[in-house]
Order: structure tokens, then C-alpha cells, then sequence
């Protein structure tokens, strides 16, 4: 049975080099994004830590935007595999989370972070304004009960040719994000809220009365999945299966210590942020579109059929069922 | 056209059954997020999609978007002024650098989950954003030949927008099957020189999971040369079907006009594999399915007819399967030909989109 699983990660790692792969919010090559190698040459900083200190602050937009909230994390750093940690504790920040009002914001591809959490990271740079880690949320392995997961939650399976081979069903703990419920104060700045006190016609103090005593405290936030289907084995990959075991943080280590020794590029200091400075957020641009430049190859040209049978597709409203 | 006999088509399922498991999605204290109302608009920058091909691209990914069996809709306005995260406007522009982490695109969201005298969660915001910078190419058209994994090399912005469209509604990326919450360049329907993006079974059922059926109701049944491969990451991978001979082995493989063709002997029978789906509202039964040869790329029911087959779809899963076919002995040795499929190619249902009915994988006669 064993044998097999790794017949299939080995035949679809196969399939994966033979093409590279793009998703919405990967590197170009998806394939980079699961390449230790990769990883490792693009950061300054490894290491394995846990997120002692979380606090979410809003920037300010640019003219006509509203604040951006970002999170702010200081890790406990446990191990160092790379680089120089700037002390036992390093703070970044990501965009993305709650602005303490009752709302939140989501950037794809981004990870968001909570207390508790324990990473091995590959930092690029706390300069960065929307994210410190190299290709940003692939940059982060997550890590429970000394077993490894990707950034997804997806369990790290093996690793061939230091590409990280992760699959499967996330456990529920990675699949939970929780934070503090807004402060009443705070939530009333929120015109939305305001709003309703109004049309309710209730007193701040009520509601503030009400607020404290009923309000939950945090606010959990859990990624849910459709209902399961049956479907043809040959349509189910079946290292989603949620027994897929994750290889144990011992192992991950061990493995990058190989591809550690044998980077060239000597790591750069990586600093802590100031968590109370003023946060630039990135800028905001609006670009022109470049002309598409791929050139297509020649045709062959149609015979009198095709372009007969080509006409009558168009006439035919692109319905390839044509009329007699 | 002269028609053979035709093959009674062995619609083979394959395996035992299993759990597969599909779209995905946040939700708040205890309530999927979504928006409150059923149609929203998104605001194009007039700098990123100028008139004409880009503000057309751009409107055709929006128009792809709302082919599907759900209640809502986007609408598309032009913003000649400006853009910004965070400004009660769902926008979509290009843009470069830091803004967007890295990625060809990206979605910002924002939304509302609080309590006060009950919960409130709802979307308030997407706006999307696509890299215009180096090293990502895009094209607004149509053309099949311009587009990476085919004999291009640009991003299809109809594909990617609907991705992050997806995002929009509240839906997360997919891993477990072929679906445009994966790799979205990948999920594309193909009909001779035309490829058209989609938002596929899975995000349908999403949709409609999420607000509701629309009525009168949207009826699509589709089929097409693409299917799941595995997954990576949160990502599934996508790989195009193939053509296998009756021992289950793949066929050799040929350069066709820039594509993956197959060799293959006259005579001979194939195992051909292609994925298909039900993007509408209700369950088809006895779907009726045509297999042709064509001398080119297009595939319609003008082409030689060489088999059929019969199945059924329902809205709940996406189905890559494969039909035994006889190449027919009078094909000229030596010359390319393309392995067509149209589903419903009787007209029996009544769709809303007829268009991506048919696809075709090429050969090569050895």
C-alpha cells in the first residue's frame, strides 16, 4: 500500500516537472514554490518559531482609500537554519486582518498568521510592505505535533530532489483562524453599526451594557468544504484522503540542511520591524496594459469544406450542433 | 458527410466510488461569507483596459463569470477616475510591484463579521488585481493560439479574472478536482481556433450553494480536453486528456499543428478520454454523445460521425471518463486528423450555452 502512495507522488511529480505549473497567486513556476533550493537562495533568514505576539493596526490608504489593515507578528525564534536572527524574537508584518471595527480583509495568497502558531519560515525581507517571506505564503510550513504542513494545511508528504511534495485534507486545528472581537468603542466607529444603534433606537450605553455582557469574546473564522460526493475512483486523487501522514519536522530539517550546504549566496541581516511605526503600505499603481506580443503559428489553410464548415459555426451562433 | 456505423460507445466507470470533496469556503461565526445581494458591479480602470480589446476582454471575462446557474451576477461599469483598496467600490485594474505579493493576480477582500444583538457577516468588497509587469503576459482575446499550453505564450486575463472573480464570492481555492479555483490557465474549453474561459461544475455548484438557483433555470452541459492531474498545494493541477489504446496504456505522441496528437493505426481501437460537466440547475439523463473525425480543429456535426454513447450528469461532480472508438481503416496514413466530441449532439437540451458542446484531441495516422 506504501509502495504504491509512492508510486503515485513519484508519477505526479513526473507530470509536474514535464510542464511548469502557474496558479493565481504562485511565482511563475509553481514548481519554485515547493523548491527548497528555491526557497533557501531567495531568503536570509530560516528558521522555526512560534507567534508569541499578535496585533493587528490599520495603515492608512492612499487618497480615497480606506485604512489597510495589517497584522503585525513577533515570533519566539526556537532554531535558527539559516542567516542571522536579530535576537531571539523577530516582529513582521503581513497585509491583512481585522481593523478591529467588525471588518477584515483578505489578500490572496497572503497567509494570515495567529498566536500560537509554530512555522519554519523562510524570510526574504521585513522591508517588504505586504510580506516577508520568499513567495510570500509558500515561504511558510506549518508545523503541529513536530509534524509538517504546508502553508495550505496540506500535509508535507515527502521530499524528492528538495521539491516539497505536499497533499491531502488540512486537519481542522489549520483550518481555524481566530480574533479578538472588536472593542465596543471601536466597533462604533464602524458607520454600519452606527446605523443600526440608530434604526434599533437604542442607547450607547445599552448597547455598550448589552455588548460586554453578550458579545463573544473572539471570532473564529473556519474554512468549510462542500459536502462529499461520490465520485469514480480514477476522478479522486487519493493522497487527499485525510490518513495522508505528514513527515515529522525532524525530517524536513535534516533534508534542508543538505540544500543549506549547498547555497552559494551569503544571507543578508534580516531586522525586526518596529511594531509602532507608521505603516506604508504598498503603493498602489494602475498600470497600462502591454500589447501581447506571442506570435501564432501559420495555419494551414481551409479547405473549401472547412471554411464552409466554419461559417456555418458562426452562422450558427458557435453551436457546433448544425442545422441540416 | 458520409457516416460510418457507428460504435456503440462503452461509457466506462472506472473504479469503486469515493469521497470528493469540493469547493471550498470561509465562514464566520458559523455563516458562509458572502454578499448580502445578488448582483454586484465591478469598476474597470479606463488606464488598464483602455476601449477596445482590453475593456472587450474584460467585459468577456465578466460575461463568462455570470454563465452560470446561479442567482447572482456581476455587472461591469468603466472607472475613468481612480482606484483604491478599501473604498466601497469592487474594482479591477493592473498594477505592479509589492501590491501584489508576487502573484500574476490577486484579490483583495474585504468583509464584515461582527455580533450586535445577532451575528453580521457579509462581503463588503473584491477588488482584483492583475500584474502588468514583467515577467506576466496577458491577452483579452479569444484566440487559442496565443495562449500558453497551447503554441502561445500569454495568460488568458478571462481565465484568471474569473479565478479571482471566484475569490469575490467567497470562494477559496479547490485541490480535489479539475476547476477554475485551481490552476485557473488551465480550465479553459477549446473549439477549433477559439478558447473560451468558464466557471465549470464545481463553481456552479459553488454559486448556487452560496445564493441560491436562479429561474428560470440555467441549463449547460459541457465537455472538454482538460482534467484534473493532482493537486499542489491549495491548487489543483490540470493536464490535458488523452488517448489510450484498450490496454490502458498511452498512445504514442506526435506534434499536431502545435498540439499533443496521438499516433494511431486505422483500425485500430483507442480509448479516448475527455471531461464532462453539467454547469447548469438540474440533472440530464441519456445525454446523447457524438465522436467525430475532422480534418481540422473545429469540431462540429458536419464532421464524419464514428460513435456515440449515452450518460447521464448531474451537478455535483466532474466527470473525466473514457469511450472505446474504431479508427475508421479509409483515414489517409500519414496525415493528421482530429478526434472530436460533442456532447448533446442530438440538441435535446435546451442550454443557455451551446457553445462549448464540442472539443477534440488531434491524431496522427500512422
Amino acid at each position: 500500500m506504501r509502495d504504491r502512495r509512492w508510486l503515485v507522488i513519484l508519477s505526479a511529480l513526473a507530470a509536474a516537472c514535464a510542464s511548469p505549473m502557474v496558479s493565481a497567486h504562485s511565482p511563475m513556476d509553481n514548481k519554485q514554490a515547493h523548491d527548497l533550493a528555491q526557497l533557501v537562495d531567495r531568503s536570509n533568514l530560516v528558521f522555526v518559531g512560534q507567534a508569541r505576539k499578535v496585533v493587528y493596526r490599520n495603515a492608512r490608504g492612499e487618497k480615497g482609500e480606506g485604512p489597510i489593515p495589517y497584522t503585525i507578528v513577533t515570533y519566539g525564534i526556537e532554531r535558527v537554519l539559516r542567516g542571522k536572527a536579530p535576537g531571539g524574537e523577530i516582529t513582521m508584518r503581513f497585509v491583512g486582518g481585522p481593523d478591529g471595527r467588525g471588518r477584515f480583509l483578505t489578500v490572496s495568497g497572503v497567509p494570515v498568521v495567529q498566536e500560537g502558531d509554530r512555522d519554519l519560515l523562510f524570510v526574504a525581507s521585513t522591508e517588504d510592505p505586504s510580506c516577508p517571506l520568499v513567495f510570500c505564503e509558500y515561504g511558510r510550513y506549518r508545523i503541529l505535533n513536530e509534524d509538517v504542513f504546508d502553508t495550505h494545511g496540506s500535509p508535507v508528504l515527502a521530499i524528492d530532489k528538495a521539491v516539497v511534495i505536499s497533499r491531502g485534507a488540512p486537519p481542522r486545528e489549520l483550518q481555524r483562524l481566530r480574533f479578538p472581537a472588536p472593542q465596543f468603542n471601536e466597533l462604533l466607529q464602524n458607520p454600519e453599526v452606527a446605523a443600526q444603534l440608530k434604526a434599533q433606537n437604542m442607547s450607547e450605553d445599552d448597547a455598550r451594557r448589552r455588548y460586554e455582557a453578550e458579545a463573544p469574546k473572539v471570532i473564529e473564522v473556519e474554512v468549510l468544504q462542500d459536502v462529499p460526493v461520490a465520485a469514480p475512483a480514477a476522478q479522486v486523487d487519493s493522497r487527499t484522503t485525510p490518513d495522508a501522514r505528514s513527515l515529522p519536522l525532524s525530517q524536513l530539517t535534516s533534508e534542508l540542511q543538505v540544500v543549506l550546504r549547498r547555497s552559494k549566496r551569503k544571507p543578508m541581516d534580516v531586522r525586526s520591524i518596529d511594531p509602532d511605526a507608521e505603516i506604508v503600505p504598498a503603493r498602489l499603481t494602475v498600470a497600462e496594459p502591454q500589447q501581447p506580443q506571442s506570435r501564432s503559428p501559420a495555419r494551414r489553410p481551409a479547405s473549401e469544406a472547412e471554411a464552409a464548415e466554419s461559417r456555418a459555426f458562426e452562422q450558427n451562433e458557435y453551436n457546433p450542433v448544425l442545422r441540416k | 458527410m458520409k457516416t460510418l456505423t457507428a460504435i456503440a460507445a462503452c461509457i466506462a466507470l472506472l473504479g469503486t466510488s469515493e469521497s470528493a470533496f469540493a469547493f471550498r469556503y470561509n465562514t464566520c461565526l458559523g455563516h458562509a461569507i458572502k454578499f448580502d445581494s445578488n448582483s454586484q458591479t465591478v469598476n474597470a480602470s479606463t488606464v488598464s483596459f483602455p476601449s477596445g480589446y482590453w475593456q472587450n476582454g474584460i467585459q468577456d471575462t465578466v460575461n463568462k463569470f455570470n454563465r452560470n446557474p446561479s442567482n447572482f451576477r456581476y455587472g461591469l461599469a468603466m472607472d475613468s477616475g481612480g482606484v483604491g483598496r478599501n473604498n466601497g467600490q469592487n474594482e479591477v485594474w493592473g498594477g505592479t510591484g509589492s501590491i501584489l505579493a508576487g502573484a500574476p493576480a490577486i484579490a483583495y477582500t474585504y468583509w464584515t463579521c461582527y455580533w450586535l444583538f445577532g451575528d453580521h457577516v457579509h462581503m463588503d468588497e473584491a477588488d482584483v488585481i492583475f500584474d502588468y509587469g514583467s515577467p506576466w503576459q496577458w491577452t483579452a482575446d479569444t484566440v487559442k493560439s496565443s495562449l500558453i499550453r497551447y503554441t502561445g505564450s500569454l495568460r488568458a486575463i478571462q481565465t484568471t479574472g474569473a479565478h479571482e472573480f471566484g475569490h469575490g464570492l467567497g470562494l477559496l481555492h479547490v485541490n480535489s478536482e479539475y476547476n477554475i479555483m485551481g490552476n485557473d490557465f488551465e480550465h479553459i474549453h477549446v473549439n477549433g481556433s477559439t478558447a473560451t474561459a468558464y466557471t465549470g461544475e464545481d463553481a456552479a455548484d459553488a454559486t448556487v450553494f452560496l445564493y441560491g438557483a436562479r429561474s428560470p433555470a440555467w441549463e449547460d452541459v459541457a465537455v472538454v480536453h482538460w482534467k484534473y492531474s493532482g493537486a499542489s498545494g491549495e491548487y489543483s493541477d490540470h493536464t490535458k486528456t488523452v488517448i489510450y489504446d484498450t490496454s490502458g496504456a498511452v498512445l504514442p505522441t506526435v506534434n499536431v499543428a502545435g498540439e499533443t496528437g496521438y499516433r494511431v493505426n486505422r483500425g485500430q481501437t483507442v480509448r479516448t478520454e475527455f471531461t464532462y460537466e453539467n454547469n447548469g440547475a438540474n440533472f440530464h439523463s441519456g445525454i446523447q454523445t457524438g465522436y467525430y473525425i475532422s480534418t481540422n480543429d473545429l469540431i462540429t456535426t458536419s464532421d464524419r460521425k464514428i460513435g456515440s454513447g449515452s450518460f447521464n450528469l448531474s451537478r455535483d461532480n466532474v466527470f473525466t471518463t473514457t469511450v472505446d472508438l474504431v479508427i475508421p481503416r479509409d483515414l489517409v496514413s500519414g496525415r493528421d486528423y482530429w478526434l472530436g466530441v460533442i456532447i448533446d449532439d442530438n440538441g435535446a437540451i435546451r442550454e443557455s450555452v451551446e457553445s462549448n458542446n464540442a472539443t477534440y484531441t488531434p491524431i496522427h495516422i500512422n
